[in-house]
């Protein structure tokens, strides 16, 4: 009877102190770079408790100007491209980029960031002994130390030489999207890797009349409210008391019950 | 004794309180679940209890919250969503909606909407960013229209659908923490009454059996 409905308002409740623990990770994450908010939404079961289901919001951070001419930022659906260091493709918006020591565009955790390539990036190169070896042979993104990178609304990256005043163009930030970017797996630090439940990384149009813009000299805040995130967690705080006090009920009624029978045996 | 039975009346009660409790609970556990209706804590007949019988529900209208999202669709009046699942449809009000990972539009818990009245254009709502959702649910994506979100409607008012706002559930905690403590006393009376009732037959055994 009602030891299956305690075990039911066990597992609410404690998918409720999950839900205190996302707020908290909201809260704590404001200021990070490219950090979207987790969500925690409640729905009712076959068998009467709430279901808790934690979803990413992928929606716009605050874009803030800094001025920096390597901070991108990203207005729109989308993600960078990013090569992990074992070798992975990991995405992300966080767009604090700098220059690696061989002058390379590299995120601030100095992991490469992947330009637009037009051919297959696979090299099938036959050894002498017959074997056949693939070399993956991904464009870099050299920008010499002397020369100011511009970045344009489509990613075009272009550098000016500063004693001739020559443009050139080395390369373009590749932006890709998915189908389902909640399906994305987090592995920390705002990089996200490709899942089965994401989809495929499909390569969108950037550019000043699309609706994704890469914006040189901005970052990309948490798409963190505040306001909401408290109102969320005081919110919550009561509704879990309420839940306290329903297993507290249960609780005494077990113990009334208990009380009553042993008496009158 | 005049009844032979003298317990059993008290206990169905305290049965049929405890199943009233149990509805209250759930309502409490299920007061921030999208699109909840509240159960009515009846007391109901000992034979309903014993068959399970479903639960009456209170089928107004919950609180709209505006969340801005686009996918997060509600529903004002007495209609749902259709979702498509292993079991066939299934009518839903929770309309946090998001896309799976080949662009269709599902619930939360992954199941596929049933959209209408669909365009044989190949569009990737992915790709989309200017969705627009109207009243009559009606998917328009570029001033062009994409579908239209299946609804059934269960009576003759109007139904309208909002972009961008949740449905929270249509409990008041007052109320039901109110009628959770007066069930409360209401079960520990049933239980006073119980041990009266022990404590008279016990009694009356004692009084009698010492003279046998």
């Amino acid at each position: 009877m009602s030891a299956n409905f305690s075990q039911k308002a066990l597992s609410t409740t404690a998918g409720y102190i999950d839900a205190l623990g996302k707020i908290v990770e909201n809260i704590t994450n404001i200021k990070s770079v490219g950090y979207k908010k987790g969500e925690t939404t409640f729905i009712e079961t076959l068998n009467g408790e709430a279901q808790k289901h934690t979803t990413r919001d992928f929606s716009q951070g605050m874009l803030r100007r800094t001025g920096d001419a390597l901070d991108i930022a990203l207005e729109g659906n989308g993600f960078f491209e990013v090569e992990l260091p074992d070798g992975q493709t990991g995405y992300t918006r966080a767009g604090q980029f700098k220059l690696s020591s061989e002058g390379e565009l590299v995120t601030s955790d100095g992991y490469r960031v992947l330009p637009q390539t037009e051919q297959d990036p696979k090299v099938f190169e036959e050894a002498k002994d017959g074997t056949i070896n693939v070399k993956v042979n991904t464009p870099k993104f050299l920008i010499p130390a002397d020369a100011a990178p511009e970045i344009l609304q489509d990613g075009t990256v272009n550098t000016t030489n500063q004693e001739t005043g020559e443009k050139r163009k080395i390369g373009k930030i590749s932006v890709v999207a998915f189908n389902n970017p909640n399906g994305l797996e987090s592995i920390g630090k705002g990089y996200y890797l490709q899942t089965k439940t994401s989809g495929l990384a499909q390569e969108i149009k950037t550019g000043p009349d699309t609706s994704t813009k890469v914006k040189q000299g901005y970052l990309e805040y948490g798409n963190v409210d505040l306001a909401t995130e408290f109102m969320n967690l005081s919110q919550m705080k009561n509704i879990l008391s309420a839940h306290f006090k329903v297993l507290k009920t249960l609780d005494k009624i077990y113990e009334n019950v208990n009380f009553t029978i042993s008496r009158a045996v | 004794m005049t009844n032979t039975n003298p317990y059993g009346q008290t206990i169905n009660g305290m049965l049929k309180k405890i199943k009233m409790l149990e509805a209250i609970s759930k309502n409490i556990l299920n007061i921030n679940s999208i699109g909840y209706k509240r159960e009515i804590p009846e007391s109901l007949s000992f034979k309903s209890v014993l068959e399970k019988e479903a639960a009456l529900r209170d089928n107004s209208q919950g609180q709209l919250k505006r969340t801005g999202n686009t996918f997060d669709i509600a529903i004002e009046g007495n209609a749902h969503f259709l979702t498509e699942t292993k079991d066939g449809l299934i009518p839903s009000r929770s309309g946090r909606f998001h896309l799976n990972e080949n662009g269709d539009l599902v619930t939360i818990e992954g199941d596929k909407v049933v959209i209408v009245e669909k365009t044989d254009k190949r569009i990737n709502l992915a790709l989309e960013s200017e969705i627009k959702i109207n009243e009559r649910g009606e998917i328009i994506i570029n001033n062009e229209k994409y579908g239209r979100l299946a609804i059934e409607v269960l009576d003759n008012k109007p139904v309208k659908v909002h972009q961008g706002f949740i449905e929270g559930s249509n409990i008041n905690i007052m109320t039901e923490m109110a009628s959770m403590s007066i069930l409360y006393r209401s079960i520990e009376a049933s239980e006073k009454a119980l041990g009266m009732e022990a404590s008279v037959d016990r009694d009356l055994i004692e009084k009698y059996g010492r003279n046998v």
